[in-house]
């Protein structure tokens, strides 16, 4: 009976959140929900974190790569995140352009402040097979909560807004648009586009600068965008747009990956996996690539790719946000680039920066500690 | 007949009338391809074709014109017998044509007109989660 009425409650709880945060069933419109009050649990309490490299250091995890897969990490891979709960992106609106997003996530539950799926027009962003994983993907990466459930995010307490585009599908220049013309009436700080076209018309691209220069109050949006993993130089992609900051990916070495594309418009570097995967969040249960909720590491699905390197550095963008919300774009992007670190052996020029490694790979703490 | 006119159709497939865009300034010129060997077969009311890239797009009925003044809107909405769909955000409007061949034409005319920053069909095609 005390099962029964646990099991109940559980779904109860499931129902409401699911309704308050626009998954499942979906609405005629955009549903925007008082944020739940999240709290952040010290990040070492989360289960999976040992094996988040991307974010720190853990020398049992390190010792299991070599032991287990032969691996020698470089100790640095990592952004160094901060370890403590100072700067988690609490009160940034951090905005997520992309497939759909299991909102019932357990390490989800309470970021999500809004969803809208432009193609059905409703709020409804829930994935639709277990291959549409990427968005709830990407968004573990950037805003998994501290909840002692699985991973962490990199700012845990953002919430989340989170706009569906039919990837996979044929997707038009106005459905586009209608996505970042939704980021900028949700009046988000920084949105994270783990994507491209690789031929971008003008119309999209008139869209993104308007909202790098005028969203935020006139601040600006920071927008990210993923390079492309192609390895290739950056085209006429969105990425390449001066305003946005483009991400390529590093490894567990601490060097670009391989598939990183690169060229004059890349801005910074963050670890994407290669050899070793980004854990981060996959649908509930068996739904999505794994069995679990998760994707690990040496999953067969491991997520890798400038699409995990993206949202850490969105993530990173909140935390910095947290801490001086009057921070313009230009000074986001300046603080970013002047902390990262000068990885790699190519030479970076009289202002700090070469085509493969961009301005360098992010460095949260240096970024958090620097002088603003 | 319906031989001939198949290969009429064929005809235009093959050799191609002059279907461009403009991306700005720039000149995007397009080569017809039929629709049931895209990707992009199932979607209804455009043309398909292959870019200068190679990649497959589609051009519905629709286009997107960016206007530095509204003063005229109406001028060219019948000019080129087009309607208001939707504004996308301020002077940026998604506008209807009578067809895909109506929007590229129509989107390529007011690309040049005076009071219109940028007019480009509603570009339809993949784009890639990385």
């Amino acid at each position: 009976m005390r099962s029964f009425l646990y099991v109940c409650s559980i779904m109860a709880f499931f129902l409401f959140a699911g309704c308050g945060s626009g998954g499942g069933g979906g609405g005629d419109e955009t549903t925007i929900v008082v944020n739940h009050i999240r709290s952040a649990s010290p990040f070492d309490r989360n289960p999976l974190y040992p094996q988040q490299w991307a974010l720190h250091y853990d020398r049992s995890f390190y010792n299991e790569l070599f032991f287990k897969h032969d691996i020698v990490g470089d100790e640095d891979a990592n952004i160094h995140m901060l370890p403590t709960t100072q700067y988690t992106g609490k009160g940034v609106k951090l905005g997520v352009i992309d497939s759909g997003l299991d909102v019932s996530h357990e390490d989800l539950f309470g970021a999500v402040a809004a969803t809208y799926n432009v193609a059905t027009k409703d709020a409804d962003v829930m994935p639709t097979s277990n291959d549409m994983n990427h968005g709830t993907e990407v968004t573990g990466v950037a805003a998994a909560s501290s909840n002692e459930k699985g991973i962490v995010g990199v700012a845990p307490q953002a919430s989340v807004y989170f706009v569906k585009l039919p990837f996979g599908q044929a997707v038009s220049e106005s459905q586009i648009i209608e996505a970042f013309e939704k980021m900028k009436e949700w009046d988000v700080d920084v949105v994270n586009c783990s994507w491209g076209s690789g031929d971008m018309d003008i119309g999209v691209k008139d869209a993104i600068v308007d909202l790098t220069r005028n969203g935020r109050n006139g601040k600006g949006v920071v927008i990210v965008f993923a390079a492309g993993n192609e390895g290739d130089r950056i085209g006429n992609d969105e990425s390449s747009i001066d305003e946005v900051i483009a991400v390529g990916s590093t490894n567990i070495h601490n060097e670009r990956a391989g598939y990183s594309n690169y060229g004059n418009t890349l801005d910074l570097m963050a670890p994407g996996g290669e050899y070793v995967g980004i854990t981060t969040t996959d649908q509930m249960g068996s739904a999505g690539e794994s069995s679990g909720n998760y994707l690990l590491y040496d999953s067969r699905y491991a997520f890798a790719g400038t699409s995990a390197s993206a949202p850490i550095v969105s993530g990173v963008v909140a935390q910095i946000l947290q801490a001086n919300q009057n921070l313009t774009r230009e000074e986001v992007i300046q603080v970013l680039e002047t902390t990262a670190d000068k990885i790699g052996d190519i030479a970076y020029d009289e202002n700090g920066r070469n085509d493969y490694y961009g301005y360098g790979k992010i460095n949260a703490a240096n970024a958090l500690r620097s002088d603003r | 007949m319906k031989k001939i006119f198949s290969v009429f159709v064929a005809s235009l497939y093959l050799f191609g009338a002059d279907y461009y865009y403009m991306n700005g300034d720039k000149r995007v010129d397009l080569t017809p391809m039929p629709q049931k060997e895209t990707a992009l077969r199932g979607l209804k009311n455009i043309m398909t074709f292959k870019n200068p890239a190679g990649q497959e797009i589609a051009i519905p009925d629709k286009i997107i014109v960016k206007f530095k003044t509204l003063d005229n809107t109406g001028d060219y909405l019948n000019l080129y017998d087009l309607k208001v769909l939707k504004k996308l955000r301020g002077g940026v409007y998604l506008l209807g044509a009578k067809s895909p061949k109506a929007a590229i034409e129509a989107a390529n005319a007011l690309n040049d007109a005076p009071d219109i920053m940028y007019a480009q069909p509603d570009i339809i095609k993949k784009r890639h989660l990385r």
